[in-house]
């Protein structure tokens, strides 16, 4: 079976010079959440502005390797294409609209030949299962919290039908319990969508608690990859991600320096 | 996935949209008659002087809602406005004078010019943002202005083009009442136009792009196309009230659309209040009136006669000044102001979007 998203060794370069991600390739089925996981750094973002096309706003693109989504070519499209195709980015930091009321915010995704009442439906769809944004619907975004935003700026991509979901960072700034929360809603767009779900994330633990697959990115490349409960377990993984409680103990800063002066360089 | 994946895990829970909002909704309009009955009692008490005031006020609205859809709700500047006004105004100067071109053919000349140079200059907003970008309208303002300069050398109008007055058959549109009743049309089809686009798709749009435009590119939103839509029908509008500017003075020169101009919209819409439609017919009035009311202040002192060489000075700086004041104290503008009286208790219509 081909997969939804399948990611060929690509390298992107930021303004024609620097190296930002060497070769990173990776697959994405329909119905799988995959995770990204890696260091500040890493090129886990820059990875998800290739997908999306957004490289272009700090002028880079994807040099080498190609991206195919449902077979199709989509590396360097500008981002409102592959949105239109079907995947839709929820973004790391600002991903409501704060002037516009939670209603208006979900209308704003919808595509052109929607008619009003299959927006009104989908609308109803994401109050079901986000019911605090159905209670909300009349604030403007500006005033949400930072959990009610990240369940609005879910249900802004929820109502534009994504075949492949890409949520940057959901972690950021949220309580543990919230974060538990909106991780269930993921499990649960992934089981009664359907749909692909591609994540970039810093708290590995919650991340690897839904996903299906998972990558760790190292100085723009992919260092492991696997099963998330055989990534948990390993060796390599507590070493380089968790901060080396594994076997071979606390790295120093020195190395740490090293490792992070060679990957700027090695390009 | 399908299209209807979304739709398999519906269950039966419903939100009502609409709910009690409707039942409301008719005493809406009762602020509302009574401002058109007061609008059509002014034009048979006023005097011709009050009257063309009132259709300055009503052309200023006009181009003060323009400039609105353009800044305050797609959030491109421009300082190009005045430039657009004399497009629309010299389109008819120069088509009534080498053809005898009538006023329904100027009309739709001057706007459809207007929509051309609105998407050449709106193409700068692709790349360019704030400051940078007004500096790339304000080009606009003086290439048209050189342009217009120029066909008057070429044809020898030393002091301007004047132009007839429309007519529609033998009814010739030239006196103060039937230019307050055009203008008054004009300016309430502008309002109509400018209220239904931002409740449409383009609007949500507009005011998505103006927030947060890579969220909305995520989205699926063609950001060129609505932000040069937004150039497109902005200056279309302006380029019309420029030509019945032309019509209602009878008269095109090129000194009648200096930068200041430009300003004064830029003025009328943060005095009024950015990013609300009531704000941009607020700031319009207020800003045509302020003239008069500095004339009449001084005119109520003593040895007023002393003072007439000093008006137009005293006219600039009390314009600076109330602008600065409205940036400083109450940056929602009149609006703002208007919606703390609401507040307090007066039941007026709230007919301004977000």
């Amino acid at each position: 079976m081909s997969a939804l998203l399948s990611v060929e060794g690509i390298q992107v370069i930021y303004q024609r010079a620097i190296v930002g991600v060497h070769d990173v390739s990776f697959k994405a089925q329909a119905g799988q959440i995959i995770v990204l996981l890696g260091a500040n750094g890493a090129g886990k973002t820059t990875t998800l502005r290739a997908i999306t096309g957004f490289l272009g706003l700090d002028d880079a693109k994807v040099g080498q390797g190609h991206i195919l989504f449902d077979g199709t070519r989509i590396e360097n499209l500008p981002p409102y294409e592959t949105a239109r195709g079907g995947i839709i980015l929820v973004p790391e930091r600002e991903k409501v609209f704060p002037n516009l009321t939670v209603s208006e915010n979900l209308a704003v995704p919808v595509a052109y030949r929607v008619t009003r009442s299959e927006r009104m439906h989908r609308e109803d769809l994401v109050y079901e299962m986000f019911p605090r944004l159905a209670v909300l619907r009349r604030r403007v975004g500006g005033l949400l919290s930072g959990g009610e935003r990240q369940m609005l700026g879910l249900a802004c991509a929820l109502v534009s039908h994504p075949q492949l979901l890409l949520i940057d960072e959901l972690s950021l700034g949220l309580a543990p319990i919230v974060l538990e929360a909106l991780m269930q809603q993921i499990v649960r767009i992934r089981d009664e969508l359907g749909i692909g779900i591609v994540m970039v994330e810093q708290n590995a633990v919650a991340a690897l608690a839904i996903a299906d697959y998972a990558y760790v990115l190292e100085n723009g490349r992919i260092a492991i990859e696997g099963l998330p409960q055989d990534l948990r377990k390993g060796d390599q993984m507590q070493q380089s991600y968790f901060g080396g409680s594994g076997a071979s103990g606390q790295r120093s800063y020195r190395d740490l320096k090293r490792d992070a002066r060679q990957g700027l360089f090695d390009g | 996935m399908s299209d209807n994946s979304l739709t398999t895990s519906s269950s039966g829970h419903r939100i009502h949209h609409q709910g009690h909002v409707r039942s409301l909704r008719w005493t809406r309009w009762v602020p509302f008659g009574l401002l058109t009955l007061g609008l059509v009692s002014f034009a048979f008490v006023g005097s011709p002087f009050t009257l063309d005031l009132a259709s300055q006020v009503f052309l200023a609205s006009i181009g003060s809602l323009s400039l609105m859809l353009l800044t305050g709700f797609a959030g491109q500047i421009s300082i190009g406005h005045a430039g657009l006004i004399a497009a629309g105004a010299y389109v008819v100067g120069i088509m009534s004078r080498e053809w005898h071109a009538p006023f329904w053919l100027t009309l739709p000349a001057a706007t459809i010019s207007g929509g051309v140079l609105g998407t050449i200059f709106g193409l700068p907003s692709l790349r360019l943002r704030g400051l940078y970008l007004a500096v790339s309208t304000l080009a606009l303002h003086f290439i048209v202005i050189y342009a217009g300069g120029e066909y008057e050398a070429w044809r020898g109008y030393a002091t301007g083009i004047t132009i007839d007055s429309p007519k529609i058959g033998e009814w010739e549109i030239s006196s103060e009442l039937a230019w307050y009743f055009v203008l008054l049309g004009a300016a309430f089809m502008t309002l109509t136009i400018c209220w239904n686009l931002l409740r449409s798709r383009t609007g949500r749009a507009w005011g998505a792009i103006r927030t947060r435009e890579t969220v909305a590119e995520a989205l699926g939103i063609n950001i060129a196309r609505y932000k040069l839509l937004a150039f497109v029908i902005s200056s279309s509008i302006t380029a019309a009230a420029g030509a019945l500017f032309a019509y209602n003075r009878n008269f095109v020169s090129v000194e009648a659309f200096s930068l200041y101009l430009s300003i004064q919209y830029v003025a009328m819409i943060i005095i009024g209040g950015m990013g609300s439609l009531l704000g941009a017919i607020l700031g319009a009035v207020f800003v045509t009136l302020l003239p008069y009311a500095i004339e009449g202040t001084v005119g109520l002192l003593p040895h007023a006669e002393r003072y007439v060489n000093e008006l137009s000075a005293l006219n600039y700086s009390a314009f600076g000044l109330v602008t600065i004041a409205f940036l400083l104290f109450e940056p929602r503008g009149l609006v703002g102001i208007w919606r703390r009286l609401q507040a307090k208790g007066m039941s007026w219509p709230s007919w301004n979007t977000h």
